[in-house]
């Protein structure tokens, strides 16, 4: 039998596709787009006329400039004087340290909190309705100045009593427990830094050679955290958890979280931990019932029907709606600015003041934005892919 | 083997009451009403033998597919009596009731039962992986079920990249995983287009006279009731209103309903022999 290759349609040539855009129309589409270059170029225009009348020379010159004023808290050390690029990067630390443990949190109490919510303890769900109904349905803003004025109404660090012995909730922020390696070559942070690194590699590497499983891909993150553990402590660090403690008028020691922080988390926190929540309930009530019972009747108990059954399923209607959520939450971060927390909105907020380079700023907020966001959703697309489902099932 | 005895299953707020007004002689329809009370299975007593097969019939609503989720108790009786081979199901505890789904019970349900995001083999190994049955043993298992349900070679496929009929024979293959004694059928082939429900019953016609299990097979549909029971139960709002063979239902039928239902029937008379069960069981 003769069998005969063809090729598909030829791809149309660029010519072709301009002429297809034009469309029956090209004097008006030409007409449209020249309007709205003339629109843009107005406001261009007018822009750099102002800029030029009020003495701002236009340009991101600016950053290299000294900046003169304090930031209240930042993961890098900054004082007045330092320039305004290192102040920016201060804010944008600020808010991916904020929205990240935000996220993480968020997730954590959204899942246990959605799961509640299915519970056939009718108080149980009920709270969580309570609960749930509540956050969502006031806005984030409020919630935050809730948050704001009760870290403020905390007790004063001399009258706090620690919870659990060692968590101390003050007025001037909370202070939890810290672990510390002393005496190493390395810190904690950066031995954890470069153990995730290592992890990554491997786990890219064994991605690359086709063996990555889940098994091995926990494996690949271990194996380099035992190793460099282990280094540590043969070279003669020693863990050490460092507990706060009341000294004087104040509180020593631990990790401290500032009251501006700790309510934007919490806010934050809670506000997306509801959301979530909503949708982990959608998503685990999209899976059929029919699949619980052909379960049961295999004689799974409950615990197993979840993992093993209805939670691979309802990941894909749970990831792209959780994906929004964490954008969500990575921009309302900028909410900060409203109780004092010096996030990169905030920040710039303030380099725009005192400069006058206005425009410059909302450049550089747009495009920080856009460039976290698609980042993170590109990470989630191509997670919502690998759990995403082919084909249909009766 | 499969005994029920006097069983009922009413749903409802307040079972206890309902199932006291469900039971007298002249039920009030007002209180019933009033309860919001569907009765499911109203006092029907069964006895499947060992290797019998044996269909549920009657229309939508009859309470056949609630009377088979009895058996295992994925419903819970309101009443009456549930016993496999002597022993009182009823009274077993979860752990107990998990054990005995899992090893002497199969189940294939209409639709919606494999589980979409695994592969057509790990569906099928899913029983014996949950029993901790080894990875290789599970899954020559699994191939060798495949193979018998003639799905041969599409053990890696998705589940979901396979037809409806498919689909079932994955699912009749997953309940024989754990080589149960008893299998019961929810109206397994009902959702499929005629030819390919033919094919199915023949295939599974033949493997259930191979392999012999007890079979409850629920179906509303006459004449594959009639083409591959041993004996036909027939059921209507919750009773059963008739059980026999094929030929005793069509001759002898008890009543209106049993006579409309079955007279346009196919009785299996193309089969020229009558095959060694239905003798068995005659």
């Amino acid at each position: 039998m003769l069998l005969t290759v063809l090729p598909g349609p030829p791809r149309p040539g660029i010519l072709d596709r301009i002429r297809a855009w034009l469309g029956g129309w090209p004097i008006g589409q030409l007409a449209f787009l020249a309007l709205v270059a003339l629109v843009g170029a107005l406001f261009v225009g007018n822009v750099f006329q102002t800029m030029a009348r009020v003495g701002i020379l236009p340009g991101f010159g600016f950053l290299s400039g000294s900046a003169n004023f304090e930031i209240g808290e930042s993961p890098i050390a900054f004082r007045a004087g330092d320039s305004y690029f290192r102040a920016i990067l201060a804010g944008l630390l600020n808010t991916l340290k904020v929205s990240l443990i935000g996220c993480v949190l968020a997730t954590v109490c959204g899942v246990a909190v959605g799961v509640a919510g299915l519970s056939r303890n009718l108080l149980l769900s009920g709270l969580v309705r309570w609960f749930i109904e509540i956050t969502r349905n006031t806005p984030l803003l409020l919630q935050l100045f809730f948050w704001m004025s009760l870290a403020k109404a905390l007790p004063a660090p001399r009258q706090a009593s620690a919870l659990f012995g060692t968590v101390f909730l003050t007025n001037r922020g909370v202070y939890l427990p810290a672990l510390s390696l002393e005496g190493g070559p390395l810190g904690l942070p950066a031995a954890l830094a470069l153990a995730a690194v290592a992890g990554i590699v491997l786990a890219l590497s064994l991605r690359l050679a086709g063996r990555l499983t889940p098994r091995s891909g926990i494996a690949a993150f271990a194996l380099p955290l035992v190793a460099v553990l282990l280094f540590l402590l043969a070279s003669g660090a020693r863990p050490a958890a460092e507990a706060p403690a009341l000294s004087g008028f104040n509180i020593r020691g631990g990790l401290n979280l500032s009251p501006e922080f700790a309510a934007l988390l919490t806010g934050l926190t809670v506000k997306f931990a509801a959301l979530i929540a909503e949708i982990v309930r959608a998503g685990i009530q999209s899976v059929g019932t029919g699949q619980w019972e052909a379960a049961r009747a295999l004689g799974l108990h409950d615990g197993q029907i979840i993992r093993l059954v209805v939670l691979p399923q309802a990941l894909r209607v749970i990831t792209p709606l959780t994906t929004s959520s964490y954008l969500d939450l990575t921009k309302d971060s900028s909410l900060a600015v409203a109780i004092g927390f010096p996030d990169l909105v905030s920040i710039v907020n303030t380099t725009a003041n005192t400069t006058g380079q206005s425009m410059e700023a909302l450049i550089i907020l747009i495009g920080t934005f856009l460039a976290i966001n698609l980042a993170l959703s590109a990470l989630m697309n191509t997670y919502n892919n690998r759990v995403a489902l082919r084909g249909t099932v009766r | 083997m499969i005994e029920l005895e006097d069983v009922w299953k009413v749903f409802g707020a307040d079972e206890r009451a309902i199932l006291r007004e469900a039971r007298r002689d002249a039920p009030d329809e007002a209180v019933l009403k009033r309860l919001r009370a569907v009765v499911g299975v109203a006092g029907a007593s069964l006895s499947v033998g060992k290797g019998e097969l044996v269909c549920l019939m009657g229309l939508s609503g009859s309470g056949k597919s609630t009377l088979v989720r009895l058996v295992n108790r994925l419903l819970e009786p309101s009443a009456g009596r549930v016993r496999i081979d002597g022993g009182d199901i009823l009274s077993l505890g979860p752990k107990a009731l998990r054990e005995l789904r899992s090893r002497r019970i199969g189940m294939v349900f209409q639709s919606h039962a494999l589980v979409a995001h695994l592969s057509v083999r790990d569906n099928v190994a899913l029983p014996l992986e949950i029993r901790g049955v080894a990875r290789t043993k599970r899954e020559d298992r699994a191939d060798e079920l495949l193979a018998r349900v003639g799905l041969d070679g599409l053990g890696d496929r998705r589940v979901g990249a396979l037809s409806g009929g498919m689909q079932q024979r994955v699912g009749l293959a997953r309940a024989l995983a754990a080589d149960p004694d008893i299998l019961l059928m929810d109206e397994p082939f009902s959702a499929l287009d005629p030819l390919i429900r033919h094919d199915l019953q023949t295939q599974f016609m033949a493997l259930s006279r191979e392999l012999g299990k007890t079979t409850v097979f629920v179906t509303h549909d006459v004449d594959e009731a009639f083409r591959i029971a041993d004996r036909v139960v027939l059921m209507r709002a919750g009773r059963i209103v008739q059980t026999g063979t094929a030929e005793a239902l069509a001759s002898r039928p008890a009543d209106d309903y049993v006579r409309r239902f079955v007279r346009n029937a196919r009785l299996p008379a193309c089969d020229a022999q009558p095959s060694a069960r239905v003798r068995a069981f005659a």
